[in-house]
């Protein structure tokens, strides 16, 4: 740059530096502050989908800790099933008082031919928790207990990250505490019951 | 640098960096903003060697980040501008500056009003110090003759 040029520019900056106003000092350094008003439309539309997306998982998630939407396993699935509401006010929970002693039955539900096997991964057991209701309800049936009745009311509980307890209702009164594991968490096998099942009183 | 020294350096360049930030284009409320949120960053644990340029770049890319926020988000405020944040003058060199391209505004404001070396100016945009010392002569003559052409 030769020198003309050099003392044009270093002159026409400085003049027009020299023309914008500074904020005061006491502005420099920022004061502690929450969302200032110009991230406030991000920081709306955060909060309103923050919202939003509760208000479905609330309306979507029946039971609050019931994961997955039920998925036909076919005739031993067709049992009404009732709202959470409904499961509250059956007092179909998972800290009631069951008889002693517990009547266990079928401590391990082994699936017992492939073809069953392949039914259940097929109409979506498998792998998702949120559908270990229908595998209780189809392990119930399976032993009789729940055949002919309608249920009032069903609890999941996770106990595990592939585990859970499930509580189902039978509208004449009893209910039933059954432990449900998925054990190969990374195959896509069915679900099956590891412990037993409990009879309780209403 | 710990937060006592930080906040002297930084003292002692927000002028010509607010300035900068005005020059290529920010609104003073932007420059403010651009400039405390730098300002935090260091405080955060950013290591810095030039108080000067470090400020003026993260500034100006804070600054850059926020202006393409508000374009997605302004329709969502509706917000006419406010006293604060509209220039209290027009300065033609700076309307005529913007007439150039990115780099030969940064390297010019770079150099001429935050008052970088111009080793300290390949530095912190990233070229060369021939590219700077180029770009400076080429985008002087340019806004020279654009302020002449007045």
């Amino acid at each position: 740059m030769d020198e003309d040029l050099q003392l044009w520019t270093v002159r026409a900056f400085d003049d027009a530096a020299d023309r914008v106003t500074l904020p005061s000092r006491e502005r420099w350094i920022p004061a502690a502050r929450g969302p200032s008003r110009r991230d406030f439309p991000i920081f709306a539309v955060v909060v309103a989908g923050l919202v939003l997306l509760g208000i479905a998982l609330w309306a979507a998630v029946p039971g609050r800790i019931d994961v997955g939407a039920p998925a036909s396993v076919g005739d031993k699935a067709q049992q009404p099933m009732p709202s959470a509401t409904a499961a509250a006010a059956n007092g179909c929970d998972a800290t009631g008082n069951y008889s002693t002693p517990v009547v266990a039955q079928y401590p391990t539900r082994n699936l017992r031919t492939p073809q069953e096997q392949q039914d259940l991964v097929r109409q979506g057991v498998g792998t998702d928790m949120g559908n270990v209701r229908i595998a209780a309800i189809a392990y119930l049936t399976d032993v009789g207990v729940l055949s002919g009745s309608a249920l009032t009311g069903y609890l999941i509980q996770p106990t595990g990250p592939h585990e859970a307890t499930v509580v189902l209702c039978r509208s004449d009164g009893p209910r039933f505490r059954i432990s449900l594991a998925q054990p190969f968490p990374n195959e896509p096998r069915p679900i099956w019951t590891v412990g037993s099942y409990q009879q309780g009183d209403r | 640098m710990n937060g006592a020294s930080w906040e002297e350096e930084y003292r002692a360049t927000f002028p010509q960096v607010y300035r900068g930030l005005i020059a290529l284009g920010a609104r003073p409320d932007e420059a403010e903003d651009a400039l405390h949120d730098a300002f935090v960053r260091q405080l955060e644990g950013a290591d810095i060697s030039s108080a000067a340029g470090w400020l003026f770049v993260v500034a100006m890319r804070r600054w850059r980040r926020r202006r393409w926020r508000d374009r997605i988000f302004r329709p969502l405020v509706g917000a006419a501008p406010t006293a604060e944040s509209v220039p209290d003058v027009r300065i033609d060199l700076f309307d005529a500056l913007r007439k150039l391209t990115r780099r030969q505004r940064e390297v010019l404001v770079a150099r001429y009003i935050v008052g970088l070396s111009q080793d300290e100016t390949a530095q912190v945009l990233g070229i060369a110090r021939g590219t700077v010392a180029a770009t400076a002569t080429q985008a002087a003559r340019a806004l020279r003759a654009r302020m002449e052409e007045r």
